[in-house]
């Protein structure tokens, strides 16, 4: 699977941005450019060849690992990938970690308690979740939280001047890790305080998302005759939910969360700008706004590949919690 | 005489419609009627309507019409709310409320644009893919595979930066991300539906391709594609505005909410009214599509009718 979708998404997205208006020569000579110098730039880049040509010049590149050099960083895109990318790693993970811990036992009350209080505030909240726009919930948090009770660092990913004194040592580059080891307390202090509001903005939007679908797959499965005649045998509500029901309601529910969770590796473009998180959304924003090509290819070629791995360890899963599922 | 002739033609021609529509008339009042018992779906429709009554009058309920293009009075610059300006001064001087009423005109219509546009794509598709099988099912559906295995917000962003950042790219640019999910569900109906006797029948009959897909798969396969066109008018809200708030959509002096959230940004904290009431209006509308998408889905999926 993973070869087919990269070819067709590198066609797509190579067609996409050789074929537009705008001319990546001519926002490299800038505005005064004569038509010499920008047919210059254009020979030197490669841009005078036919568009097929092109795309195999490309691929061959790709393929020994060069992605070319970025336009605006003007640093191999590969290396610029590898220095933002551990940023959205960290925060993603850390958020797809708390919502897990959260969200499915709260699935499962909300799904065991259906139509009272608390099962009516629980879709409440998931549906305000749903339906409000991450970016403006940054705002509001950051307005709150940092601006108004001054308790946490508006942006970033680390305070500079905790660094200036304590350099991290680079590691695996997720700084809450780095500074762990290395006992690097006053940055690892710094690198907390940097991610809880990034953070919590994500937690909020994926619970959303999470404990809509674990309640609503639980509800299906409550509804089934085995679970009827488990509690008609008497058996503890406990058992029958946490061992009985809840394995066979959560494969939905893990398909849900791996699916978001590679979506928002892939960037979690809004609130990576809101914060100023220094992730691979950040990154990708960046060259966007100003015709990075080279990079917006490696950046939607890394994408492509997180997603299809992650929907592959998703497919994994299911046969770990359903034995009844069996590949090859 | 001839009046009433008239009337009596007009009358029984509007029997005859009853006559042959009489199981979907029986449809839609049961649709209605199970709407009715859920108040979520009703808080859904009466925020819609609100909406749609918004941005049909805008120009008579907004105090300020004007504000909405390309009026500036620069002597009362980012006014806190106060009587007259309910919800504040932009930086231009223009009144909030004004902008966001007009705004939901915009947002209405790119809603719809966006849902519109990948329903006409992706329901031929899907319908078209079912059908036939084989070699040209394969093709569609491999395409569509490649759309869908691919974060859909990163590809609208990419398409509406290398057209050139403006509204209407932002619009296509969503829509060529969202088709594909119709026509997987479309495809899915056909399939069932494909085996059911009176397809059989039709081909049996030699009616046309065409004329199935159009006639009789389509019609047929329309509960889902309603359940999620409802569903995705309101992200497609939410996407645009994304797009805008990134500088990948509408470009200023555009009263797109989205815009507004992101050049009100600019002046927080002070100014916090000129960034939070756009937030509320978008996260008003989605929740206003969501209750209805979620109200017709528990009516129009069998799995959970009782």
């Amino acid at each position: 699977m993973l070869v087919p979708v990269l070819l067709g998404v590198s066609v797509v997205m190579f067609f996409i941005t050789h074929v537009v208006p705008s001319s990546p020569a001519r926002l490299i000579g800038g505005p005064h450019a004569t038509e010499e110098t920008i047919r210059q730039i254009e020979s030197e880049l490669g841009l005078d060849r036919p568009l097929h040509l092109q795309y195999g010049i490309y691929i061959r590149k790709v393929l020994s690992g060069d992605f070319g050099i970025s336009i605006h960083s003007r640093n191999p895109v590969i290396e610029d990938l590898k220095n933002y990318f551990p940023a959205t790693f960290e925060l993603t993970s850390l958020a797809m970690l708390i919502t897990l811990i959260i969200g499915i036992p709260l699935g499962v009350f909300s799904a065991t308690h259906k139509d009272r209080a608390a099962d009516h505030a629980t879709r409440l909240f998931s549906l305000s979740g749903v339906a409000m726009p991450l970016f403006w919930l940054g705002l509001l948090l950051q307005l709150l939280l940092s601006s108004y009770f001054k308790l946490l660092p508006v942006g970033g990913r680390i305070d500079p001047l905790v660094t200036l004194l304590h350099p991290i040592r680079h590691m695996s580059g997720l700084y809450l890790i780095d500074t762990l080891i290395t006992g690097n307390w006053p940055a690892f202090k710094s690198a907390v305080l940097h991610i809880i509001l990034p953070t919590t903005t994500l937690v909020y939007f994926l619970l959303a998302t999470l404990t809509r679908m674990s309640r609503s797959s639980m509800l299906e499965i409550l509804r089934q005759d085995y679970i009827r005649n488990a509690m008609a045998d008497g058996l503890p509500e406990k058992t029958i939910f946490y061992r009985y029901a809840l394995r066979n309601a959560l494969i939905p529910t893990v398909t849900i969360a791996g699916l978001t969770y590679g979506l928002l590796l892939g960037g979690d473009f809004l609130v990576e700008i809101i914060y100023s998180w220094p992730g691979l959304g950040f990154y990708a924003v960046g060259s966007m706004a100003s015709l990075d090509f080279p990079a917006i290819m490696g950046v939607t070629m890394l994408v492509a590949v997180i997603f299809v791995t992650v929907n592959l360890i998703v497919d994994i899963l299911y046969a770990v919690l359903d034995p009844r599922i069996r590949y090859g | 005489m001839r009046l009433i002739e008239v009337l009596i033609r007009r009358r029984s021609s509007l029997n005859s419609f009853r006559d042959t529509h009489a199981h979907q008339l029986r449809e839609l009042r049961f649709i209605l009627h199970q709407l009715r018992r859920s108040p979520l779906s009703l808080a859904g429709i009466g925020i819609i309507l609100t909406l749609v009554c918004l941005a049909v009058f805008a120009p008579y309920i907004a105090p300020y019409p004007g504000d909405a293009f390309y009026d500036m009075h620069p002597d009362k610059k980012l006014l806190a709310p106060q009587k007259g300006h309910w919800l504040g001064t932009d930086d231009f001087g223009r009144d909030m409320l004004s902008r966001i009423v007009f705004g939901t005109r915009l947002s209405l219509m790119i809603g719809i644009y966006v849902t519109g546009l990948a329903v006409m794509v992706g329901v031929p598709l899907g319908a078209i893919a079912g059908l036939s099988g084989g070699r040209l099912d394969e093709v569609i559906m491999r395409v569509t595979d490649i759309f869908l295995s691919f974060p859909p917000l990163v590809l609208a962003m990419a398409i509406s930066a290398a057209l050139g950042p403006n509204l209407i790219n932002a619009i296509i640019a969503i829509s060529v991300t969202w088709w594909p999910w119709y026509t997987r569900i479309v495809r899915g109906q056909t399939l069932s539906l494909r085996e059911q006797p009176f397809i059989e029948v039709a081909r049996a009959l030699a009616v046309s391709k065409r004329r199935i897909v159009f006639r009789h798969l389509i019609p047929n396969s329309l509960a889902p594609v309603t359940v999620q066109a409802s569903l995705d008018v309101g992200y497609a809200i939410l996407w645009t505005a994304a797009l805008s708030f990134v500088g990948l959509g509408a470009k200023p002096p555009v009263a797109e909410w989205g815009l507004m959230i992101a050049i009100g940004r600019r002046y927080l904290p002070d100014s916090w009214w000129y960034a939070t009431s756009p937030g509320l209006a978008i996260m008003i509308t989605v929740l206003g599509f969501n209750l209805l998408g979620d109200g017709l889905r528990d009516v129009l999926d069998p799995r959970l009718r009782r």
